[in-house]
């Protein structure tokens, strides 16, 4: 479904992306691990076309989305590390707009039911820029309910939540993913990130450093090796 | 798709309510100084007035385009905008044409004020000025759009806009300054038609260089 090849980018002359290639498949949900600054979330950008690469190409479903039409970006939906939301709106204005921008036309009952399975009825008509981080995090993540996605890029979606969110989280990563899609996060915790994905892609010094099921043998070792 | 963006950015507007009242506030301060300032003669008043008039809109013009970006960068609501299979050719355009909008709201309740201020007497006819004044508020958004798009990621996109902004403009400014001399002193369109053409070709160039190259320069 993704493939992403060759991929270079350099802030300030400093090659953040050396040569990044890799391929993803329907069903994947893959956890893109690495120390800070090592250019994950670069890397979703890329992919989600936000930032553009120095070289290198982005297939989705067989078409370079780098370099044709906008509408073969439908299917792709990124929720970055920013609320990526107007803060003036409220959370179910901002639910609908971003709705038609990913050509979805949801009920104003879907938008309801969905914002009270976050936890956000009682905030559903109050501007985004009174909520909290997690309510923040919690309506980004409502988003994915909302727009017909297959390939989604998200970026720590564990970000600001307590106890409780993290385990709903969970819940619905796992429940996101029907087989025909492909989930790609960014995650810092080593033991959650490994548990909930199917396969492991490691960033250090700008490449691919392991690319792996998640249930390989010693697979644990490698990361921590290389994390510390 | 152009429609719903347009009526989302009418809508944030409506809520935000900055990037009008912004520049009604700096255009409506910015007069104020002038009619203090030119306490000429009518007729030295009726020659500057263009002049004074686009020098007022340009500054007013450089604050809303700026945070008309501005409110999108707050929250990184940009990221999630352009990141959606939307075209931005038309995200280019809806912008350029709220803009246009708030543009013309603004001039709309600061034009009475001046030609009171200033001690202005009425034009005998009001079109060819509003087609002048508007296809200048074209032009203007036109190229702030493009600017203010290629500034908004710049750490100082406050002080980039401006030094980008008004070397850009200078050209239209002339020609609308021209243009709305010869309307305000009745001359035949003949007399002023090349700054009315030079109007127009910058409304076209300019749109035309949004349109296309809004998707390149938006990406980081």
């Amino acid at each position: 479904m993704l493939s992403v090849s060759n991929i270079v980018k350099s802030f300030n002359y400093k090659k953040i992306l050396n040569d990044i290639t890799f391929s993803l498949s329907n069903g994947d949900t893959v956890a893109l691990l690495g120390k800070n600054g090592v250019g994950k979330s670069t890397l979703l950008r890329i992919i989600a076309k936000i930032n553009a690469p120095d070289n290198g190409d982005v297939f989705f479903q067989n078409k370079n989305i780098l370099k044709s039409k906008s509408s073969t970006r439908q299917g792709i939906y990124y929720c970055g590390h920013a609320p990526g939301l107007y803060p003036s709106l409220t959370a179910e204005e901002n639910l609908h707009y971003f709705s038609l921008f990913h050509q979805c036309n949801p009920s104003l009952t879907l938008i309801q039911t969905t914002l009270k399975d976050y936890e956000l009825s009682n905030a559903m008509n109050k501007p985004v820029k009174i909520f909290s981080q997690g309510m923040m995090q919690r309506l980004k993540l409502a988003f994915i309910e909302i727009i017909n996605w297959k390939l989604l890029l998200i970026d720590e979606p564990f970000s600001g939540l307590d106890i409780s969110g993290n385990d709903f989280v969970q819940q619905k990563i796992s429940s996101w993913q029907n087989g025909e899609r492909v989930i790609l996060f960014v995650d810092h915790n080593l033991d959650r990130a490994v548990d909930i994905s199917s396969r492991v892609l490691l960033m250090d010094k700008g490449k691919i450093a392991i690319d792996e099921k998640s249930n390989a043998n010693g697979l644990f070792d490698k990361i921590t090796r290389l994390m510390h | 798709m152009l429609s719903v963006l347009i009526k989302k950015e009418l809508f944030v507007e409506l809520r935000n309510k900055e990037v009008v009242f912004s520049m009604l506030a700096f255009g409506a301060s910015v007069l104020l100084i002038f009619s203090f300032s030119f306490n000429g003669n009518p007729k030295t008043m009726h020659e500057i007035a263009p002049g004074l008039f686009w020098t007022l809109v340009l500054l007013s013009s450089s604050l809303g385009l700026h945070r008309m970006f501005g409110l999108e960068k707050d929250f990184d609501a940009f990221s999630s905008l352009i990141a959606s299979p939307v075209d931005r050719s038309i995200i280019f355009l809806s912008k350029w044409i709220s803009g246009f909008i708030f543009l013309s709201i603004t001039e709309l309740l600061i034009v009475v004020p001046f030609f009171l201020f200033l001690g202005l007497s009425k034009p005998m006819s009001i079109f060819p000025g509003l087609f002048i004044v508007l296809s200048g508020n074209l032009g203007i958004t036109a190229v702030g759009v493009l600017i203010s798009g290629l500034a908004m990621r710049a750490r100082m996109s406050a002080v980039l806009l401006p030094v980008l902004l008004f070397p850009l403009l200078t050209p239209l400014l002339i020609a609308c300054v021209k243009s709305t001399a010869g309307w305000f002193n009745a001359n035949p369109l003949e007399f002023y038609q090349i700054w009315v053409m030079i109007m127009i070709t910058y409304v076209v160039i300019f749109g035309l260089a949004g349109f296309t190259l809004f998707d390149q320069i938006t990406e980081e």
